[in-house]
């Protein structure tokens, strides 16, 4: 047997029981009370009705045949009415007949016991329709809950909709704002470099060096806030089939001499044959460049790097390594997240940057369905490791659309991914 | 040379424009607002207009639509000079009936080779 209670809240089920002839709901209490039900009774429709109002019960046993009110009106009000609509209701009838049922169904009953009433039958209907409300019960409560949570999910939308609108607005203006007094400071800084307003001597001509490179290095602080912020949109990417040992020519040629102001040597180790990758030909070289420049800061006088290209399969493997200060192990993931400069022991101001080259270098590598990723020990070196996918088809240079951050106004690539 | 209206409402940045201009032969008419700046295009009839964006009163995207629907100023042109120089700003400047953009912080030889190309284009 079935436990009656399982499934059922914690308290006792309320059962009322409606029925004129007092032998009948004598009879029908003492086949129920040992099942642990809590009972009530009515002997009229309209009795039945008011106690409603009063206290729901779980379920109601209704008779049919009643003076005034028959069992079928009481039934139809009771499925009526949307606070007692959900109680199921047997009808207890005398008439074994099939009019009696249809009648009973029509006016909303839930299931039908025929007199005499057989108490393992009474007992197992009760039981099964209890469970039903039970469930439609916890049912009609996540429905709720649900609604509930939409509601709230779409208010919190909307709240971080506004706020993001919020967001882009502050740094547009913050933007404008900026650029407004850097415009007066590197302009008149021109000026001044120029000769214009008198002779200059080397060591003013010195300062005003600062100034500019100063200037320089906040609008690129500017740019690059903009660019993680995603303000300044997707550009779509240009994926084409690259020849990569051209790409790495070019990114020497940049950095050379660069890495010999610095006291470094730079190497290159080109592809053995020669590969081709797929890649948005500005992305793949701003990657790269940000990569050496990187690793030229980063490397103490009488260094190393090393550009070293080979392929396994299906990618193509560019690996920029340098004999540089390393990162810590626990700061590995670290440096590819915006804004994050982990000490690397900076000496110089001009080693400082705000953080993004890193992050925005990775996301570009993943755009075009490659990766960025860092070996490193501290103290020995770090070798950034970019991978992208080899074309198939060198010849036919297939064309995709695709969409990366565009980290920079045309023609300052270079300058903003350096920092 | 030419003779151009610059719209600015910067101070410092108003005399640094004057300054590049008048450097390179040019002759300035300066407005501070936008709304005397429209004035002085119509009586000053200059060669180009250089219009800062973000402006008191009127901006210069509804100041570059008056010059453009004005027969006496329409064929003005006129460069826009804005620190608005985010993703879409050039688009939706270029798209209010600026000719050029320029966005600051300016380079000296950048900002006289694009005031030179428009005047060129208006001589032609």
């Amino acid at each position: 047997m079935i436990d009656p209670t399982t499934d059922i809240a914690d308290a006792p089920p309320r059962i009322l029981i409606v029925d004129d002839e007092r032998r009948n709901v004598e009879l029908l209490k003492v086949m129920l009370t040992p099942e642990g039900y809590l009972l009530s009774t009515a002997s009229n429709g309209q009795e039945a009705l008011g106690l409603l109002a009063d206290q729901q019960p779980d379920l109601i046993l209704l008779d049919v045949m009643m003076p005034g009110m028959d069992g079928y009106a009481v039934a139809g009000k009771i499925k009526e009415n949307a606070a007692t609509r959900n109680i199921p209701v047997i009808m207890l009838t005398a008439l074994d007949d099939r009019n009696a049922k249809m009648l009973g169904l029509n006016a909303g009953a839930e299931d039908f016991l025929t007199k005499p009433v057989d108490r393992a039958e009474l007992c197992v209907r009760v039981r099964n329709l209890l469970r039903l409300k039970t469930y439609g019960n916890k049912l009609r409560a996540a429905h709720a809950a649900l609604a509930v949570a939409l509601a709230e999910a779409g208010e919190a939308r909307r709240m971080a909709e506004h706020a993001n609108n919020a967001k882009t607005q502050f740094l547009r203006s913050m933007s404008h704002e900026l650029r407004t007094p850097l415009n007066a400071i590197s302009g008149y800084t021109e000026i001044l470099e120029m000769g214009i307003r008198g002779v200059v001597n080397p060591a003013q001509l010195k300062d005003l060096g600062r100034i500019k490179r100063a200037s320089a290095y906040l609008l690129r602080l500017i740019n690059d806030v903009l660019t993680i912020a995603r303000l300044e949109g997707a550009r779509p990417l240009h994926l084409i089939s690259i020849a990569v040992n051209p790409v790495l020519a070019e990114v020497e040629g940049l950095c050379v001499l660069q890495a010999k102001a610095n006291g470094l040597t730079l190497t290159v180790a080109p592809c053995e044959h020669e590969i081709f990758a797929t890649a948005d030909a500005e992305r793949f070289q701003q990657i790269l460049l940000n990569l050496v420049t990187n690793a030229i800061k980063f490397t103490p006088k009488g260094g190393t790097i090393n550009l070293i290209c080979d392929d396994a399969t299906g990618v193509v493997r560019i690996r920029v390594n340098d004999t540089g200060v390393g990162v810590r192990l626990l700061d590995i993931e670290r440096v590819f997240e915006p804004f994050v400069q982990v000490d690397r022991h900076l000496t110089t101001e001009t080693q400082q940057g705000v953080g993004l080259g890193l992050s925005i270098s990775r996301e570009l590598a993943r755009a075009m369905s490659g990766d960025l990723t860092l070996e490193s020990a501290e103290g020995v070196g770090s070798t950034f490791t970019l991978t992208l996918p080899i074309a198939s088809d060198i010849s036919a240079a297939p064309s995709t659309e695709a969409t990366a951050l565009q980290s920079e106004h045309s023609g300052r690539q270079t300058a903003a991914i350096a920092s | 040379m030419a003779k151009v209206l610059i719209i600015e409402d910067n101070a410092a940045n108003m005399t640094l424009a004057t300054f590049l201009l008048q450097s390179a032969g040019h002759s300035v008419l300066s407005a501070t607002s936008a709304e005397t700046g429209l004035t002085l295009a119509r009586s000053g009839q200059p060669d180009l207009v250089l219009m800062d964006i973000q402006l008191p009163g009127m901006d210069g995207l509804e100041a570059t639509a008056l010059l453009k629907s004005d027969e006496a100023t329409r064929d003005i042109p006129v460069v826009a000079l804005t620190a608005l120089a985010m993703k879409g700003d050039e688009e939706r400047i270029r798209a209010a009936g600026c000719d050029g953009y320029i966005a600051k912080p300016l380079a000296y030889r950048d900002f006289l080779a694009t005031i030179a190309s428009h005047l060129i284009k208006v001589t032609l």
